[in-house]
């Protein structure tokens, strides 16, 4: 490959990731239950596309063979840790990576709209989050550090994802009708 | 879908549901694709949380660091905020991490010895992926300020400005205050610079060994990567291995100050006069990980005394300089049990520089003779770049050693004190080494 086939490949693969991260981070993250784990799976998955990028063939969908590749590396995290049970079978697998590569390609305007929506919540709400998402806390964890339960925390927890998944909704219908 | 089905989803993502009630749920997840469609919409809205959360506390963090900064490090501090916002967007966008991997990092080579590949030559940049060093010793620098001098024998993967993986080989690592944060990881170990200078050995891929030299740096074994794990933390002067998710301390290294110039393999006997220190302090003390250092040759005008403090050695009486160095380190809070042995090669001189002012401990008086010379101490308390020293006289007192074998030196104060308030500690005695003249 001369220096300038080798840029435009580059560029290329730069395009196809930007579109298919959110899916391939979402499907890493739903099989792979630590923050830390999931983050490194998905950094073994962007590091084998881009080493195996000249056998993709660009006739097919890049978010299918990203998502193929993604499998192999959730299956070695499993078998690099060993004592871990794999929590997806590889045909639960197989569905959630067909669903990922059939959704309406408007992940970075759904990412947006998400930032749009933190912003609205209370204080309070976001402190919550905060401690799932930022500091990577169990449930458990939470109800102790804000002195509540664990049902109680699920259920807000679960309430503030509807809340931000209406939010979304709303955002994108409104973008929509421009 | 009902609203428990959906609660139960939520707890899957959140790893929060026990195993059999987790294998009935992927069971019918499997079967209904309502549910896995609205399960993967659900996950998408997990991982954006974690990316735009994990960003903005990362960027909160830089905001708070950089206000709590006088104007004079302003600038510092904008670098930081800048290091703190890339290492954002890179956990965040993921391409950008993509970019820096695939292209490589941008190093700066600083200097090259005895190092004879065309592509490290020093004042050099270049962009690198893998970095194998097959002979000599290379001095770089990464664009996040972090310098690494790398001895031979060595590969590296440079995965980005702040995360370094040693395949193999020895790398001393000068972090920084840019670099705090800076992850080596080698077959064995992660470690987490916490700004400091840290020494690492993975010339052997089942066994680490870590010195810090400065400042602190948190161990993890290989398989610890969840930011909420407890490391194991160092601080200056200590030293560990890790084998198989072991941490041990290394009681014994030996090697010339040269930064990349150490080794917790015991030396060959023909080669040195001191082969290993021991203590009887490990059993007692599990997270203790002080160690000694054996420095052939190494008592010469202003070395350093310690292996944990900056404090120098100067004045020494003439037979002195040039005797083999084993820089101790400060054992106030449990010394009065202290016994350190040296294994002793040869025939030799065994000298120890007790602090004048302290009453001279029996096994000392005992065993040793007062030579009347002293040498000098600087004791800095402070960095030694800001601070003026205190000067203390040690005495000298000198053994001699007919037969290769074991010496064992006692505790550095003569009496238990009264009580913790009445004892002011002072230094720990120094040690030096000297072959008998023939």
């Amino acid at each position: 490959m001369n220096p300038s086939e080798e840029t435009q490949s580059r560029e290329q693969l730069t395009l196809l990731w930007r579109e298919a991260e959110p899916s391939i981070q979402a499907f890493v993250f739903a099989a792979v239950r630590s923050f830390a784990d999931a983050e490194d799976v998905v950094q073994q998955v962007a590091l084998t596309i881009a080493r195996r990028f000249d056998e993709y063939d660009p006739g097919r969908p890049f978010l299918g063979w990203a998502l193929w590749l993604a499998k192999s590396r959730i299956a070695d995290h499993y078998r690099k840790k060993g004592r871990e049970r794999l929590v997806f079978s590889d045909s639960v697998l197989e569905q959630l990576a067909h669903v990922f590569e059939h959704q309406k390609p408007e992940r970075s305007e759904r990412q947006v709209a998400l930032e749009r929506c933190i912003e609205k919540l209370p204080q309070k709400s976001r402190h919550t989050l905060d401690l799932r998402y930022a500091e990577g806390l169990s449930i458990a964890e939470i109800a102790k550090r804000v002195q509540s339960t664990e049902g109680s925390m699920r259920v807000i927890l679960s309430r503030l994802r509807d809340v931000l998944a209406g939010c979304i909704e709303q955002q994108l219908r409104k973008e929509a009708q421009g | 879908m009902n609203p428990e089905d959906r609660e139960l989803l939520d707890r899957l993502l959140d790893g929060d549901l026990p195993e059999p009630e987790e294998a009935s749920l992927v069971e019918r997840l499997e079967k209904d694709p309502e549910a896995m469609a609205w399960f993967a919409q659900r996950a998408l809205l997990h991982t954006g949380l974690h990316t735009s959360l994990r960003r903005r506390s990362l960027q909160h963090s830089a905001l708070v660091d950089l206000r709590h900064h006088s104007t004079v490090q302003s600038k510092l501090a904008w670098i930081r905020l800048g290091v703190g916002m890339a290492a954002a967007s890179v956990f965040a966008a993921g391409l950008l991490w993509l970019n820096t991997a695939y292209a490589g990092v941008r190093v700066e080579i600083l200097a090259s010895r005895d190092c004879p590949q065309a592509e490290f030559r020093e004042g050099m940049i270049r962009r690198l992926k893998t970095l194998e060093l097959a002979q000599g010793n290379l001095h770089l620098r990464l664009p996040s300020g972090v310098s690494l001098e790398i001895s031979s024998p060595a590969t590296l993967n440079l995965l980005d400005p702040m995360h370094v993986r040693l395949l193999n080989g020895r790398v001393t690592a000068d972090v920084g205050d840019r670099g705090k944060g800076f992850v080596m990881e080698t077959p064995q170990a992660r470690l987490v610079d916490r700004g400091t200078r840290f020494g690492v050995d993975a010339s052997d891929p089942l066994r680490t060994d870590v010195i810090v030299l400065q400042g602190k740096v948190e161990v993890y074994d290989s398989s610890q990567k969840d930011p909420k794990t407890t490391p194991t933390v160092l601080k200056a002067g200590n030293a560990v291995s890790v084998v198989q998710r072991r941490v041990s301390r290394i009681v014994s290294i030996s090697g010339t100050g040269g930064a990349n110039e150490w080794s917790a393999r015991t030396p060959n006997a023909s080669d040195t006069l001191v082969s290993e220190v021991r203590d009887n302090l490990t059993g007692d003390f599990p997270s203790l990980y002080n160690h000694y250092r054996i420095v052939p040759k190494g008592l010469q005008e202003r070395t350093l005394a310690y292996a944990d403090r900056a404090d120098e050695w100067h004045s020494l009486p003439p037979e002195l300089v040039g005797a083999d160095l084993i820089r101790t380190f400060n054992v106030d809070s449990f010394n009065w049990w202290l016994k350190v042995s040296l294994t002793l090669q040869r025939p030799c001189t065994v000298y120890v520089f007790a602090y004048e002012k302290n009453p001279v401990p029996e096994w000392l008086s005992a065993e040793f003779e007062n030579t009347g010379q002293t040498i000098a101490l600087d004791v800095f308390d402070q960095p030694a770049s800001v601070a003026k020293p205190r000067t203390w006289q040690f005495c000298v007192w000198k053994k001699e050693v007919s037969k290769p074998g074991e010496l064992v030196l006692g505790h550095p104060y003569a009496d238990p004190p009264a009580d913790r308030k009445s004892f002011r500690p002072s230094r720990m005695y120094g040690i030096a080494v000297r072959a008998n003249s023939r």
